[in-house]
């Protein structure tokens, strides 16, 4: 049964509850710790805010931004691009958001990343830079916020891990629905077992096609200081100037490799939110094969993860489906939620609708804070993607993979092993 | 997608040539090892460097040592060496190390530090003593590049030599250095040499060296030192050294171990409360029940941070003992506390804390029961249910009882209505009966048996007093039933006003067309003119309901239209007809094209009509259109109606001339009486030749039913004649049946008449007979000022349209009458087509450009 409402009545319900999520909260308390307790990694005065810098703003950088900006305990010093429009366009928006000038630009985050006084970054470069950009400022002594997907490949996520293991640095990657109230309690009811014991899930990829960022046609360069395209192929191998690829490149070099980005779009969400569920943060899926339209894979658990782009309820965008044997829910960006039965969604909560970050922010900039693990920290970013690539790579060889996921290499297939990592480019090294 | 070239990945290595042009992305076939050869041979050759490029990458999955030289010899060239490296560092033959051994000795620059990456990335132990030798190089590119190398090598010579180098490096490689070493000390932890990892930090953390890296230097030892370095992390926590007690609350979250939980424990409750509250939450991350003792005493801290941060911890460990606490907490003074502690309560794992629920909603205290019942429907807590019903109807607290209904909102299906219905019917206050009321409506609107629900609401009439009784007919109206609409038919003769008055205006709002009747019979026969106004409304608002069939929505349009009086409601009739795909539709709305009050209305639902019916009806389209093309004021209204013309004009059917112009060829007449002049078909009395008998000249091409005929006449001043349609032959040229009727003064022009009814369509007139031959005529336009279109004693176009029951004729382009015959007798399907020449004094008829078409 799918448990729907049936009238206008539902309507004020709705509103009702959107109301009520002021008080509902399922969401973390945030209670603030004064930064002078904390210390920070830089010669911050006590008291004062988190400082953080802003690298690659483009389109959903600058929401990121805006999300942050927003943010009472925290104050934005630095944005950097690699192109002039995009750092002063992002400039523009700090500025204009403090009332002043003092927000510094930067064309190398490097220079950025030598700041000691600041103590986190936004990163959300294309894909391309994700993981090098964190790990670099990793090691840099910041926290990062990193856009999703916040890998290339198996190897980058490893590294990722390991690096903000081992620097106690963290991480929050971009998957923000992690930290909203509609997926967080279909989570819960997969967990707490409300569901009997799980069975399928399934999770919308946005797309599976495997394609991967080619040799564009060589045009003239505009210059360094309107962009620098050098920067901008970072770890990439090295392909001529191109327009097209500087100004549309959002898919550049997504996925990495010749594998490409596949699922990697949502997955790098529904996936996630599926291991979530699964309480797998810790380890991935040790089957993975091609299926039809969909791709899947499976788990030592015997639980089935389904990416499939069609058939879901009317949910919204990025959906996922907990199926257990005693039932099922389903939601998406809609914020509704679908089950097997009423009794499983009733009940007062705090309601989101659309995908906003500002949770997720908020979250990370506790974390800063308090040194608690973000729900989307390295550990779980690092598995998630791991399993996103791994499927990825059993499409691109179009047949079943076997995956050990403690050593981390898929058992009995070379070629899939080869496709795990790829060399940077000179003189990029992660 | 966005715009920029793929690499199509090819099955044949010649295929794989990548132009500057944008190459669709496909799914990849698998790689055939045995191109490898033809691989190599596309990096030897002349090859353009994007196809050397992708080859480089397909050796990365394919290649063995035999493409190792082939790839080594691009990691000279700036372009290429990139993808070179991607191809050797997929490769695991140990020729590859060689080959990139070799390269690193000889290249320089960029190219060097790319190779010593990848050395690196390999875990090339050969390599380390050549890296070695380049930590003091003066090249602090290459001195870098050969500590990370060193770093992700590891083991005990990469650790020795980046220890030694550390002493007097200079500023540009000391952090590389440290780098190198903490990541080699990080690898020894994972083999479990604490030691050898301990000694790295310890070094490090003597070293004048970058904040980050003391304090990673720190964290690596204390992890290093696994439960001895306990006291070092507490030392680091107490510390005033800011980045020290980031180091220490970190490993607080995440270093696991029942000893750290301990040490943690022990210190907490000596901490600044600012230290406090993160310790506190870690502990409550930390997964150790034996935390809990310790959490219940802060939950009476003073700090109500510090507090707020046990009750967190606690709901996050979720052991049971703490729920004493919590539910204690949750009832305390309002404020943050209290909220964090029902939102501990509500959040707690374990099913035993429904119980505690139950208990609070049983206890002596009004409060603690309304937050009971709050925890209740946030924790979606089944198994209290009984009890939140019953306070619902019986607390002796309005804010419980408030409560408690709230909770039924959230939580209550099907089986708790009728105890909500108890609740509005009974004693409620009108407060009480408007929760009650907001309760019942968004239980029956999550619920998917809405005649059950009906049911339930009904129970609850009987017995209601007026108010509760409306508030039922309201929801009533939100189920959309049939037993809801039948209980609110019953209410309008309710004794009561107000109840009568309640249900009349929701029979007006009713959202089905089961309403219908109840609607129109109100419409025509109310007393009340607002009520009649309004059933009008609601009437055509159902007529637009989906499940109404077209026919019956233009049947239901009709009725509407016969009761409005005003153009408001006209304007709805236009919005619903506007929504139809029928001729009948068409015609209803053209009606008021010529209404300058209605014509904006009137041209929109003819246009959206006209789009979806031209398929169909094309000829029914033409005319509507063309008269939107004249009246219309709004562009963008006009252009779509151009394009509807254009588009239905297509779609008629072509036209057959049915005469020659020439001859009689294909028509039959008395003899002596038809000829051909200027090429019309002409009959002509004189005196010398009077008529004394109709004849008629009688096309011989076919008997059709469902046609169009146009033709051109002339008559002279006293001429009467006729074009017959769907006739029947007689003796000697006579016919009988339908005739579009004509006379040279104009008198019958744009008249039906029939051989055996008479003149059964005048002029203006449009006409329905009934099947038992009664006529109900209304009204098209004005006779006489309709004959002003007609011409006398020159050429005129008639056009006649037959279509199942219905003949219309126009003259000169003009709506001149129309029938509806559907006379169970007479009514004629189909017949022949004839010209008449008619007795009487002298005349002259004449037809020409006759042409058919006939409709399938």
């Amino acid at each position: 049964m799918q448990s729907e409402s049936l009238n206008p009545a539902s309507n004020s319900r709705r509103r009702f509850l959107k109301t009520s999520a002021l008080t509902g909260g399922a969401l973390a308390l945030p209670y603030f710790i004064p930064a002078a307790a904390l210390g920070r990694d830089g010669a911050v005065a006590p008291g004062e805010k988190i400082t953080f810098g802003a690298i690659g703003i483009g389109g959903r950088g600058s929401y990121d931004l805006s999300c942050m900006l927003e943010e009472q305990d925290v104050r934005c010093v630095a944005v950097c691009d690699v192109r002039k429009e995009r750092r002063e366009a992002a400039k523009q928006q700090v500025d204009g958001k403090y009332g002043n000038k003092d927000c510094v630009m930067y064309t190398d985050f490097r220079e950025l990343l030598a700041r000691p006084d600041i103590d986190a970054v936004l990163i959300a470069t294309g894909p391309n830079w994700h993981a090098l950009a964190s790990v670099m400022a990793a090691k840099a002594g910041k926290d990062v916020y990193c856009e999703k997907p916040c890998t290339k490949n198996i190897a980058e996520s490893l590294i990722l891990a390991e690096t903000f293991q081992r620097t106690g640095r963290l991480l929050q990657g971009g998957m923000q629905r992690r930290s909203l109230p509609n997926f967080e309690f279909a989570a819960s009811l997969a967990q707490r077992g409300k569901l009997g014991k799980l069975t399928v899930l399934h999770a919308h990829p946005g797309g599976l096609g495997t394609e991967s960022s080619g040799w564009p046609g060589a045009q003239p360069e505009p210059g360094k200081e309107v962009a620098d395209w050098d920067m901008y192929l970072g770890p990439a191998a090295w392909r001529p100037f191109n327009d097209g690829i500087l100004h549309n490149g959002g898919g550049f070099e997504k996925g990495g490799g010749l594998v490409g980005g596949g699922c990697l779009e949502w997955g790098s969400h529904c996936v996630d939110l599926c291991q979530w569920a699964n309480q797998t943060d810790d380890t991935s899926a040790v089957e993975y094969w091609p299926e039809g339209n969909q791709l899947c894979a499976k788990y030592a658990s015997g639980v089935k993860l389904v990416m499939r782009n069609d058939g879901w309820l009317n949910s919204g965008s990025c959906p996922v489906r907990y199926e257990g044997e005693n039932g099922w829910v389903e939601t998406g960006d809609s914020g509704e939620l679908f089950a097997s039965s009423a009794e499983l969604i009733n009940g007062k909560r705090a309601k989101s609708s659309g995908y906003p970050a500002n949770f997720h922010i908020r979250n990370f900039f506790d974390c800063v804070k308090s040194r608690n693990q973000p729900r989307a920290n390295a550990k779980v970013a690092c598995q998630s993607h791991i399993v996103c690539h791994a499927a990825n790579i059993a499409q691109f060889l179009g047949r079943k993979l076997q995956y050990d996921p403690v050593k981390n290499e898929f058992i009995g297939d070379q070629e899939a092993n080869r496709l795990r990592s790829e060399a940077l480019r000179e003189p990029w090294r992660i | 997608m966005f715009n920029i070239n793929h690499f199509s990945i090819c099955a044949a290595a010649t295929a794989c040539i990548l132009t500057g042009g944008a190459l669709t992305a496909i799914a990849a076939p698998p790689i055939d090892p045995s191109q490898e050869a033809a691989l190599i041979a596309v990096l030897q050759s002349n090859a353009a460097p994007q196809d050397k490029a992708i080859t480089c990458k397909r050796l990365a999955i394919c290649g063995t040592k035999a493409a190792v030289p082939a790839l080594a010899a691009l990691l000279s060239d700036e372009k290429l060496s990139s993808w070179a490296r991607i191809g050797l560092e997929a490769i695991p033959d140990p020729a590859v190390d060689a080959a990139l051994r070799e390269a690193a000795s000889k290249l320089q620059g960029k190219q060097q530090v790319g190779v010593i990456n990848s050395l690196g990335k390999r875990r090339d132990a050969a390599a380390v003593a050549w890296l070695s030798s380049k930590l003091n190089n003066a090249d602090s590119q290459l001195a870098t590049a050969a500590a990370a190398a060193l770093g992700r090598i590891g083991g005990e010579a990469a650790a020795k030599a980046l220890g030694d180098a550390l002493a007097g490096a200079p500023a540009a490689t000391l952090a590389a250095l440290c780098e190198g070493s903490l990541r080699n000390a990080d690898g020894f932890i994972t083999e479990g040499k604490h030691a050898q990892a301990a000694a790295i930090c310890e070094k490090l953390r003597g070293l004048q060296v970058p904040r980050h890296i003391r304090m990673e230097a720190t964290r690596s030892l204390i992890v290093a030192k696994q439960a001895a370095g306990i006291p070092l992390l507490i030392e680091q926590l107490k510390s005033d050294d800011a980045g020290m007690v980031v180091v220490a609350l970190g490993l607080a979250h995440d270093l696991p171990g029942a000893e750290l939980t301990h040490a943690l424990t022990a210190e907490v409750s000596q901490l600044s409360p600012d230290k406090q509250v993160p310790v506190i939450e870690a502990l409550g991350v930390r997964h150790d029940k034996a935390v809990v003792p310790i959490l219940l005493a802060l939950t009476k801290n003073s700090n109500e941070k510090v507090a707020v941060a046990a009750i967190a911890a606690l709901a996050k460990l979720g052991d049971f003992a703490a729920m004493q606490r919590l539910s204690e907490v949750a009832v305390g003074p309002d404020g943050e506390l209290a909220k964090a502690a029902q939102s501990a309560v509500v959040a707690f794992p374990m099913p035993d804390a429904d119980a505690t629920c139950i208990a609070m909603l049983a206890s002596p205290v009004a409060k603690t029961r309304l937050i009971a019942a709050d925890i209740i429907s946030r924790r979606a807590c089944y198994s209290a249910m009984p009890a939140v019903s019953k306070a619902a109807r019986e607390d002796a607290d309005a804010a419980v009882r408030a409560g408690c209904i709230n909770t039924l909102r959230e939580l209550g299906s099907l089986a708790d209505l009728s105890a909500v219905v108890g609740i509005l019917v009974k004693n409620a206050t009108p407060e009480e009966a408007q929760t009650a009321e907001k309760a019942l409506a968004t239980i029956c609107g999550r619920q998917t048996d809405r005649a059950a629900c009906a049911e339930k609401l009904v129970a609850g009439l009987a017995a209601a007093q007026p108010a509760p009784k409306c508030a039922l007919l309201r929801l009533l109206r939100s189920v959309v039933d049939p037993k809801a609409l039948q209980a609110i038919r019953a209410a309008m003769a309710d004794s009561n006003k107000e109840v009568q008055d309640t249900a009349t205006r929701l029979l007006c709002d009713w959202s089905s067309a089961e309403a219908a009747p109840d609607l129109l019979a109100l419409a025509k026969t109310s007393p009340d003119a607002t009520y009649k106004l309004l059933a009008l409304r609601g009437y055509m608002r159902v007529s637009g309901d989906k499940d109404v069939a077209p026919p019956k929505r233009l049947e239901m349009c009709k009725e509407a239209a016969a009761l409005i009086q005003r153009d408001d409601e006209r304007k709805i009739l236009l919005g619903v007809l506007a929504a139809g795909a029928d001729a009948g539709s068409l015609a209803m709305a053209a009606t008021h094209l010529d209404n300058a009050a209605l014509q904006a209305e009137a041209c929109l639902a003819s246009v959206a009509i006209a789009e979806r019916l031209l398929n169909e009806r094309p000829d029914a389209v033409i005319p509507v259109m063309e008269q939107v093309i004249k009246v219309g004021k709004d562009e963008k209204l006009t252009a779509r109606a151009k394009l509807a013309l254009t588009a239905a004009q297509a779609k008629v059917p072509a036209g057959v001339s049915i005469f020659n112009g020439k001859d009689l060829t294909g028509w039959d007449g008395a003899p002596g009486w038809w000829t051909v002049e200027d090429g019309a078909l002409t009959a002509e009395s004189t005196p010398q030749k009077p008529c004394t008998a109709c004849n008629y000249l009688i096309w011989k091409g076919g008997q059709p039913a469902n046609f169009e005929i146009t033709c051109e006449f002339k008559l002279s001043a006293s001429a009467n004649s006729g074009v017959q349609i769907r006739s029947e032959t007689r003796p000697n040229w006579d016919t009988f049946g339908y005739q579009a009727d004509m006379t040279g003064d104009g008198g019958l022009v744009g008249f039906v008449y029939h051989h055996q009814r008479g003149l059964i369509g005048a002029r203006g007139e449009k006409v329905t007979i009934t099947a038992d031959g009664q006529k109900e005529v209304g009204k098209i336009g004005d006779a006489a000022e309709l004959i002003k279109n007609f011409k006398r004693e020159a050429w005129n176009t008639y056009r006649i349209i037959c279509r199942g029951p219905e003949i219309t004729l126009y003259v000169n382009g003009v709506l001149m009458c129309q029938i509806t015959d559907n006379d169970a007798k007479t009514a004629a399907k189909s017949g022949i087509i004839a010209l008449q020449m008619h007795p009487g004094p002298p005349m002259k008829v004449q037809f020409k450009n006759i042409i058919l078409k006939e409709f399938k």
